[in-house]
């Protein structure tokens, strides 16, 4: 398949910025995922793709080559849309074809690529049915087939399950990455789950009002954000932020009577602390930490959030199992210092992760 | 109207005294940290706002009963998980009996006191989550709570007379070891059962530990933050083992998928229903 290029890349609609400053390279067989809240550029980034609008500035380059100004055609994309544009009287068998029979493709040839799409989806019972009969996950699979038959250069999918309730789209979730892995596709994935972009992607870029704020793995974007933006968009339940002031190698909190002291940060000012929900221990009253008490607690089976108050500020921890709290009970909250992350009071931009 | 018009307004049509009304429609805009916008109109509000004062709302006239029908559905996932628990301490605070309808197994799991789990207009199951979590009376409870969902495997109960093993055809046969699970078993010899499990029960072990459980081959990795879900295959059977943090594992390993022990459920195959459940 192909890889996919945007550089220099900037789109408004007269004074509105659809998208700014975008370089962005998605390589050959690559999950990529374009994660970010509603209308932060997303569908615009597949649009430039596809052709469907052209750039006021900069580059599109499909398996390296300049396509800017060609049309939608020539390009060679498949997309599959959230709300699955299946045509009503037609068959799956049909609906399948249908890209194939258009580009006049010969029979026994649209015959023996559709059987072997529809068996790659599991939905060889399915190509008899139309798409009334159909569940909203088998619909799916047809729409991902309709997209497959055609052998293009890259896909890309606006939140293609996002209709679904979730227990399907965490199955379907598995299905397109497992998809995508045996056949080597280059895929590019609109969505605002953070969840499922973190199952899915090899990589992932994370949008705000039309600009890339980071570009990385799952794990690096988890573990080190660049911004208190991106931290916040990526985990549930979200990460903690207590907003104070660092100097000589001390974190000391604005409202809460909370100092923490984090070795190799050199920069002081005003900063935001910020640590995971899973980072946090919660010991004894009479163990050695943060004076705080139990706010509620929320159980969840395999984990419980607990809601912990340090003078007026809320902080969640996640902790494994189903332990017993007792609301409004005394405990001290310990924070290990390398699970911390600082980022300027001001700007949001990081300043340190404690872990190098 | 203003938020404040509002909040009176269950105050004013049952005719409360005027300062009453502006004591506790103080009180309440504290409670729902609404002050700074109590002479807004609603027109002007957040959805997030918005549905603070409807609750507020409702809430002002001290019913006895307190109906909410999936009121966070419609508000952004970050909102949803503070006004959770926003809900839980206002409850807590008002000291009112609260019905709260919900599809959202985590709003209700974290939420409830007591939950009682519907399916087609009946009652499946009732108690506290935590009951409802680890002793699930059949299998739409056990695959409804819980994300991700239990993993559940039909299976046959053989071997005779003697202590039963379970039969997962193509992905093996494994003893059992765990005696609350055996009790269960001997309840339901040489029957079909469905299998169960939590995805965080299960440990992954290397395949010469001579453990009961299944070998299996990794199929997928879930990185998804606080918890890694490792997807694992077996002779038609598949099955998610969900660990904490960034669990190191490759895909194609093979491996054992040990059952955990005191941890195990068993279900009558054709009716669903928890066999031996106490």
């Amino acid at each position: 398949m192909a890889s996919l290029e945007l550089s220099g890349i900037n789109k408004s609609y007269g004074d509105t910025i659809a998208v700014a400053d975008i370089d962005l390279k998605i390589e050959d067989n690559e999950f990529f995922c374009i994660f970010g809240p509603p209308s932060c550029g997303k569908t615009t980034i597949l649009r430039l793709l596809l052709g469907l609008v052209a750039p006021d500035t900069g580059e599109v380059r499909i398996g390296g080559k300049v396509v800017t100004d060609a049309p939608p055609k020539e390009r060679n994309l498949a997309m599959v849309f959230q709300n699955l544009a299946l045509f009503p009287h037609m068959t799956t068998r049909q609906n399948l074809a249908f890209p194939l029979t258009e580009r006049k493709m010969e029979k026994s040839a649209v015959e023996a690529r559709v059987n072997s799409v529809a068996e790659t989806l599991h939905i060889t019972p399915l190509l008899k049915k139309l798409p009334a009969h159909l569940s909203g996950g088998e619909r799916q699979r047809v729409a991902i087939g309709r997209a497959l038959v055609r052998d293009p250069g890259a896909f890309l999918m606006d939140e293609p399950i996002a209709a679904l309730d979730a227990r399907l789209r965490e199955e379907m979730r598995v299905e397109l990455k497992r998809l995508q892995r045996e056949q080597n596709h280059t895929l590019v994935y609109v969505t605002h789950d953070q969840e499922e972009a973190m199952s899915v992607a090899d990589r992932m870029a994370i949008f705000e009002d039309g600009r890339i704020r980071q570009v990385g793995t799952p794990a690096d974007i988890y573990n080190r954000p660049n911004s208190r933006y991106v931290a916040e968009l990526i985990g549930s339940p979200p990460m903690n932020f207590v907003d104070g002031t660092f100097a000589d190698g001390q974190f000391t909190a604005a409202q809460e009577n909370v100092t923490i002291s984090i070795d190799g940060v050199t920069e002081s000012g005003a900063m935001t602390l910020a640590i995971r929900p899973e980072d946090i221990e919660i010991r004894g009253s009479d163990q050695p930490g943060i004076d705080a008490k139990v706010y509620e607690v929320e159980p969840l089976g395999a984990f419980t959030i607990v809601d912990i108050i340090i003078g007026e500020k809320i902080v969640k921890v996640q902790v494994a199992g189903q332990p017993e709290f007792e609301l409004g009970s005394a405990v001290r909250l310990f924070l290990d210092p390398l699970n911390c992350h600082l980022f300027d009071g001001a700007s949001g931009d990081v300043i340190a992760h404690a872990k190098q | 109207m203003t938020v404040r018009k509002n909040l009176e307004f269950g105050l004013r049509v049952r005719g409360v005294e005027k300062s009453e009304i502006a004591r506790r429609v103080q009180n309440m805009a504290d409670l729902m940290r609404l002050n700074d916008r109590i002479d807004w109109r609603t027109s002007k509000l957040s959805v997030n706002e918005l549905q603070k004062v409807a609750i507020g709302r409702s809430a002002i006239t001290e019913p006895e009963i307190f109906l909410l029908d999936e009121p966070l559905s419609n508000l952004d996932a970050a909102f949803r998980a503070f006004m959770r628990t926003e809900l839980k301490h206002l409850q807590h605070e008002f000291q009112q009996t609260m019905v709260y309808v919900t599809h959202d197994q985590i709003e209700a799991m974290s939420l409830a006191d007591r939950i009682a789990v519907m399916d087609m207009g009946l009652l499946q199951q009732y108690g506290t989550p935590n009951e409802v979590y680890n002793k699930p009376c059949n299998t739409f409870v056990a695959n409804f709570m819980g994300s991700p969902s239990m993993n559940l495997l039909p299976c046959r109960l053989t071997n005779g007379d003697g202590d039963p093993a379970l039969n997962f055809g193509d992905a093996g046969t494994s003893t059992i070891e765990d005696g609350e699970l055996m009790r269960r078993c001997k309840l339901a010899r040489n029957a079909d059962v469905v299998f169960g499990m939590r995805p965080e029960d299960i440990e992954i072990q290397p395949r010469e530990v001579g453990r009961p459980g299944l070998d299996m081959e990794v199929t997928f990795v879930e990185p998804i933050g606080p918890r890694t879900v490792v997807h694992l295959s077996a002779g038609g059977h598949n099955i998610k083992v969900a660990k904490d943090k960034q669990y190191p594992i490759e895909i194609g390993a093979k491996v054992k998928a040990a059952f955990p022990k005191g941890r195990c459920h068993i279900f009558d195959a054709e009716s669903g229903d928890a066999i031996g459940l106490e």
